[in-house]
């Protein structure tokens, strides 16, 4: 179909072949006469039934997107409303004012309803003005109604028209009706006031103790914290031998456990009722978990046999015989030695043979 | 001297909890108070006191305190502003999960509403209680734990480094495991602050909001009970006009967007 559709139309007579007609087994079969041609006529000639009118635009461009049958060779659209402010819930009566079309009275109305940008509206009916031939502008009313209070503004509507005064294929003009700003208020919240006193939760009746904006560490704070545990540990190693220069070696001394009992225990010692006692208990454990010396043991004869058989030499072992046998003195003596003494001595000797002394 | 002492902690104390910084509204607020035996005379004096707050919220990021959230709630609910009041704790509460006496007012507030018996769990319109670690756990307290392991990691490694005591070891793995779990509350925490930041909470205005299966008129409803004034559901989405929101028992539907009130 093409131009006015004059050339569309079909000619019975002048010698043309008869049109075929699609049969029941899905193929054309020719037909010939007058009732094939009256058939096709009525079932595939729609354009024959209406006529387009001669101030339409040409059919080809009737299918153009935004089209709507405007003729002219400069067209402008625009919006224009009662009001800007329509509270939620409210309508809002908008017009689409277009002017320059030669043919106002054929321009059709654009149907708000099926673009997209339109979907924020509910598009409510209004009747139109009547447009009249010749006349400087036509006016089509809406009625619209935003669907939420974050409706800011009638949108841009794309106006296309055809200038058939234009060469072919640059015969389509595109204007544009700029977007209108709006504004949906709040609705007045109804506020109704039952008689009597206003019934509520106590707690409402009382307000905030605090305004202070809430506050978080934040990862400076987290990040802080993370490196403060390893400087922290470091810091303290460093100040404790600082403070204790000979703390390393004691500190490898006490890595040996059989001395680190040892001498925790001739700390105790130092306090307890008996401290003879508990010195010579500490170091015969000393002597059996450092050196190896047999737990059965226990008097200074037997130390000295059981010693013997170990790597002690034999001028520390005659020295520990001898604090056993101090000891001894301390306890079951009738005037002994020192009791506390003994203690001191018992470390010292350890130390000694540790080489921490 | 004694006076003058008490004066600097009165002021001290003042200070500290920010009573210098009362905005107006709260003298009008307790106009309000004093009239509460006529609820005709009331309700609008704390419909005025709602617009001030609201204005005070609005005014500056500084301003966005969890006691003006608190005092929001309460002035539009003693307006009879329910859906505004539960929007204002939920303003409240997105600043500080943890406050109290938001969550509280926020649970006083839902008491009052009539929520509807649902045919399904999924249509559960009422609100599951606050039961998530943010609720529970300040971030300032989560930091205290994790000051309190970290001088017990120090204390146990330093002192296994040094003299070496048997107690060094065990109070140094106690703190690194008070470390550890330290940080799990804090991952876990910052997972509900992603989800609740991904899924929004919007406030039917109000009754007779219909949950629909798609975002128009023409689609059926999702549910057959209407949604009552102060529901809570979760954004998921939003497509034109229309919001596809999540109901507390979990299903999904379509309300109007100008049916909801949006966290502010």
């Amino acid at each position: 179909m093409s131009g006015t559709g004059k050339k569309n139309r079909l000619s019975l007579s002048g010698g043309r072949k008869p049109p075929e007609v699609l049969t029941a087994q899905g193929a054309y079969a020719p037909r010939s006469g007058w009732l094939s041609a009256v058939a096709l006529l009525v079932l595939f000639s729609p354009a024959r039934a209406q006529d387009p009118h001669p101030d339409d635009a040409p059919p080809l461009l009737q299918p153009t997107e935004h089209f709507y049958n405007a003729l002219g060779r400069s067209v402008s659209v625009e919006w224009s409303a009662d009001k800007t402010t329509v509270p939620a819930g409210g309508d809002i009566a908008v017009s689409l004012v277009v002017r320059g079309a030669t043919n106002p009275h054929r321009v059709r109305k654009p149907a708000l309803r099926d673009l997209p940008k339109f979907k924020v509206f509910e598009v409510l009916d209004a009747a139109d003005p009547p447009a009249e031939k010749g006349a400087k502008e036509v006016r089509f009313d809406y009625v619209l109604r935003p669907r939420s209070a974050g409706v800011t503004e009638i949108p841009e509507l794309q106006f296309n028209y055809a200038n058939l005064a234009a060469p072919e294929g640059k015969q389509i003009r595109t204007t544009y009706a700029k977007k209108l700003p709006i504004r949906v208020t709040s609705p007045a919240p109804t506020v109704t006031a039952p008689a009597g006193p206003l019934e509520a939760p106590e707690r409402f009746f009382h307000l905030a103790d605090d305004y202070r904006e809430p506050t978080e560490p934040g990862w400076p704070g987290w990040v802080g914290l993370v490196f403060a545990v390893p400087l922290g540990v470091v810091g303290w190693v460093f100040f404790w031998r600082l403070m204790n220069p000979d703390g390393v070696r004691l500190a490898k001394l006490r890595r040996n456990r059989a001395v680190a009992r040892a001498l925790d225990a001739l700390r105790q010692a130092a306090k307890s009722p008996d401290p003879a006692a508990n010195a010579a208990a500490a170091v015969r454990v000393y002597l059996i978990g450092r050196w190896g010396m047999p737990p059965d043991a226990t008097v200074p004869t037997e130390i000295a046999e059981a010693l013997k058989a170990t790597d002690v030499p034999a001028e520390r072992a005659a020295a520990a015989v001898e604090f056993f046998r101090k000891c001894d003195a301390a306890r079951f003596a009738p005037k002994g030695d020192d009791r506390a003494s003994l203690v001191e001595d018992a470390r010292g000797m350890i130390l000694n043979w540790e080489g921490a002394s | 001297m004694r006076r003058i002492l008490s004066l600097v902690v009165l002021i001290g104390s003042a200070a500290s909890t920010g009573a210098f910084s009362r905005p107006p509204a709260w003298f009008a607020f307790q106009n309000g108070v004093a009239a509460r035996q006529n609820a005709a005379e009331a309700r609008p004096l704390f419909l005025k006191v709602a617009a001030d707050f609201d204005g005070e919220w609005q005014s500056s990021p500084a301003s966005r305190t969890t006691g003006i959230a608190l005092d929001r709630g309460h002035a539009h609910f003693l307006a009879g502003n329910l859906p505004q009041a539960i929007r204002a704790f939920h303003d409240g509460l997105a600043l500080a999960p943890y406050d109290a006496e938001l969550q509280h007012s926020l649970a006083a507030a839902r008491g009052t509403i009539d929520y509807p018996r649902p045919a399904a769990p999924a249509e559960r319109v009422r609100p599951d209680p606050p039961g998530e670690w943010r609720n529970r756990v300040a971030p300032w307290d989560l930091y205290r734990v994790a000051a309190v392991c970290g001088v017990l990691v120090v204390v146990g490694l330093g002192k296994r480094l040094t003299t070496r005591p048997d107690w060094a070891v065990p109070v140094a793995v106690a703190g690194g495991l008070g470390f550890l779990v330290v940080a799990g509350c804090g991952w876990q925490m910052h997972r509900e602050r992603l989800a609740d930041e991904a899924k929004p909470v919007a406030v039917v205005a109000a009754d007779g909001a219909t949950l629909r299966t798609g975002n128009g008129d023409a689609f059926p409803p999702r549910v057959v009970e209407k949604l009552p004034r102060g529901a809570e559901v979760r954004v998921i989405g939003r497509r034109g006009g229309w919001a596809q929101v999540e109901l507390p028992g979990g299903a999904v539907g379509w309300l109007s967007e100008a049916s909801l009130l949006a966290a502010q």
